[in-house]
């Protein structure tokens, strides 16, 4: 099972890689999003009509890229999981549909439980033109809460999610694979008109199916809502803290309401291509209940902070705690001690904005009182690489 | 139940009216003066200057950077979204400098006017004559190239000019009435530049020793920031530190562009304050050609280089006091602002 999934894997990424090349060699030249510019003079060509061409395509209103996503997690307790494979394979096309709307249509392909999945990720029309000092989402998209879960796993400073995410937005999914939680419905986001840099987001989703999902799910009592207020307050210099706070409220078919509260915080500081400081911390604390059973308390954090030597070296170090507070001895009732921290050192190297290496060492324990600490440490190697327009980065 | 419903609905009636004097609160302010949001500073500054004059209009400027950023490399803060979200006019440079981030800024903005095509999107690398446009397909093994040519015009006076035409173009697209007194003030500024690049000109002249021309100075660079103000005065850049552009030089590459630069009679070599130190000091230790890393923007707050005037006799100023200095060959290490 496993190797046919990855002969599946496999064989699909060369076909990746020629749609992804053929599609992306014109769009070179447009190097929209992401290009440092100078103008380095190039031998001329006289091969006009392929100058011509070129032009013409790059001219296209459409940002088209391929990331891809390599892992090799090394654990030193469960030696089963080794092995170095693509953990996903993303092809994105977003643009402006017409002077009103914007769209985009994401599909990655990645291994997970051992099978290769090719998928719709995100797929909405949008607008920053149709209402004044706001913007909107309609269709599937990653859900707009939290920091983490807004980025896609690529784009993330780290290799892999910390637990309070993999617990909170992708409940299932494993260590390596856990990514961002996406859904489908409406999302809203409003500048509010004060001094200070005050967004909120408010949406509704389905909640079908609630994170990385490859099923329908089952109809809910009540669809999933949420709210993310965010407000940021700038730096003398490049950088600045953006700090949020986090509602999110869902049901499932039977019944069992879920609530999500938490804050996250982003600092930035950047010195011209280098991003020297970068922290990045959420903390949450998740309700379930549902009649007739015990409510289940979690609440968890990380904390990463990261410096840069330059534009290419960058150490960080995350630090993740989670907790089921309300864990309690099944004979007296008692409540149980229960704490899952991890550390995770990390190096960075860039060669440039389209090609990143990684190293890491997730060091995870987990003590629940009455049983024994499991331990689990791996080392991780990463390699991500772009092709194409990567649109822009936000903060 | 219903006092908890009538409670409910006083409280929404209450949401409503608030919002709807904040979005009225804001609509007004919109109208009384024209929101003008440049990257640059020096767009701030012609801005200012195109709109002013006794048949002008109001205007509020605001600026995005503040000159000591690398203008590729920027941030999308959420400032800059909000910013931009209660802007009338976005100037900038275009020629994708700023797409790495303003693209995001402006999509985020939620202000449809400011949105590229949008009559309140203004580009004005799109009004002025672009050097070294590639020729040919380009790839990302060549590194960091604009398809659509160098975006560094904003440091020559001369090419000012032009953008200053392209801006007054679009304040006139969005105050059709002050049109007149649009061009006039560009005019005005048009007449101020060349009296600026002739001043400049003449002291560069006369800083040369018998038998030396302009074009017998040669520079090179750390990356092509300056090529436009070397086009302006008749300097001769003989190319970059760089290899590619946008990839940091190896030392190995460093060691073959101080040796070419010597071989070609280099005077100086420059770079932008923002960038890296240690490479232009190894150059300089290693050629003997002195560096300097001089600021590529305007810097509002800080008196010598607040005024495009300033910023352009500093660079003179330093440019005659380095090659007075030196010789070919000789060794003078770099300073900066």
């Amino acid at each position: 099972m496993r190797s046919a999934a990855r002969e599946r894997f496999v064989s699909l990424l060369p076909l990746a890689s020629v749609f992804a090349g053929a599609l992306l060699l014109p769009w070179t030249s447009q190097a929209t999003s992401m290009s440092q510019a100078s103008s380095m003079p190039v031998a001329s060509s006289s091969d006009n009509s392929s100058d011509t061409v070129a032009r013409a395509v790059s001219s296209l209103p459409i940002d088209i890229f391929a990331a891809v996503d390599l892992v090799g997690p090394f654990s030193m307790d469960q030696d089963s999981q080794n092995r170095w494979v693509p953990r996903s394979a993303e092809f994105s096309f977003s643009g402006a549909i017409d002077p009103m709307f914007d769209g985009a249509l994401v599909f990655a392909g990645h291994t997970e439980s051992d099978e290769f999945k090719f998928g719709l990720h995100e797929a909405y029309v949008g607008s920053t033109r149709l209402i004044p000092q706001s913007r909107f989402k309609l269709g599937k998209f990653l859900l707009g809460v939290g920091r983490l879960n807004q980025f896609h796993q690529h784009d993330w400073p780290f290799i892999t999610a910390p637990k309070v995410h993999r617990q909170f937005f992708n409940a299932g999914a494993g260590v390596v694979q856990a990514e961002s939680a996406a859904d489908s419905g409406v999302e809203y986001t409003w500048n509010l008109p004060t001094e200070a840099v005050v967004d909120l987001t408010l949406g509704v989703t389905n909640g079908y199916c609630f994170g990385h999902c490859h099923t329908e799910g089952q109809r809910p009592i009540h669809p999933l809502v949420y709210a993310h207020p965010t407000l940021f307050i700038e730096n003398e210099t490049s950088g600045g803290h953006l700090i949020g706070a986090t509602y999110l409220r869902r049901s499932d078919s039977v019944g069992t309401i879920t609530e999500l509260v938490g804050v996250d915080w982003t600092y930035k500081f950047r010195e011209a291509r280098r991003l020297k400081w970068l922290v990045q911390s959420e903390a949450y604390l998740q309700k379930r209940r549902r009649s007739g059973t015990d409510n289940v308390e979690q609440a968890g954090l990380y904390v990463y902070p990261q410096y840069a030597w330059d534009s290419s070296w960058s150490f960080g170090c995350r630090l993740d705690a989670f907790s089921e507070l309300s864990l309690k001895f099944v004979s007296t009732g008692e409540r149980r001690a229960d704490l899952d921290y991890a550390i995770v050192p990390t190096l960075t190297y860039r060669s440039s904005e389209y090609l990143m290496f990684r190293v890491a060492y997730a060091h995870e324990v987990d003590t629940t009182e009455g049983v024994g600490d499991q331990r689990d440490r791996q080392f991780m190697l990463q390699a991500v690489y772009i092709m194409g327009a990567h649109p822009a980065h936000d903060f | 139940m219903s006092d908890l419903l009538s409670d409910f609905r006083l409280k929404v009636l209450i949401a409503w009216s608030v919002l709807a004097v904040l979005v009225g609160s804001s609509r007004a302010q919109a109208q009384e003066a024209l929101r003008v949001l440049t990257t640059l500073p020096e767009f701030a500054e012609m801005a200012l200057d195109l709109s002013g004059g006794e048949a002008g209009f109001p205007v509020e400027v605001e600026h995005l950077l503040r000159g000591h950023e690398d203008p590729h490399f920027v941030e999308a803060l959420p400032s800059f979204v909000k910013r931009a979200s209660r802007a009338d006019l976005v100037v900038s440079v275009g020629l994708e400098l700023e797409s790495a981030w303003l693209t995001k800024v402006l999509a985020k903005s939620g202000r449809a006017q400011v949105q590229k095509g949008g009559q309140g999107y203004c580009e004005l690398g799109a009004g002025v004559e672009v050097l070294q446009k590639p020729q040919g397909p380009i790839s990302r093994a060549m590194g960091d190239v604009h398809a659509s040519g160098n975006p560094h015009f904003y440091l020559s006076p001369l090419h000012l000019i032009s953008a200053a035409k392209r801006l007054g173009e679009c304040l006139t697209r969005l105050r059709p009435k002050s049109a007149e007194a649009v061009a006039a003030n560009v005019s005005r500024f048009e007449k101020r530049m060349l009296a600026l690049h002739q001043e400049l000109t003449r002291k560069l002249k006369a800083s040369l020793g018998r038998g030396q021309s302009l074009e017998s100075l040669r520079f090179i660079e750390y990356h092509q920031d300056f090529t436009y103000f070397f086009a302006a005065y008749g300097l001769r850049s003989i190319g970059a530190i760089e290899e590619k552009p946008g990839v940091p030089p190896s030392a190995a590459r460093i060691a073959q562009a101080a040796t070419w630069a010597r071989a070609e009679g280099v005077r100086l070599a420059l770079a932008a304050t923002h960038h890296p130190d240690a490479s232009m000091s190894k150059f300089s230790e290693i050629s003997g050609i002195p560096n300097r890393r001089w600021p590529v923007m305007l810097r509002p707050g800080d008196e010598k280089f607040d005024r495009i005037e300033k910023l352009h006799r500093y660079y003179i100023e330093q440019l005659i006091a380095a090659i007075q200095a030196s010789k070919p060959g000789s060794t003078n290490s770099g300073k900066s602002p």
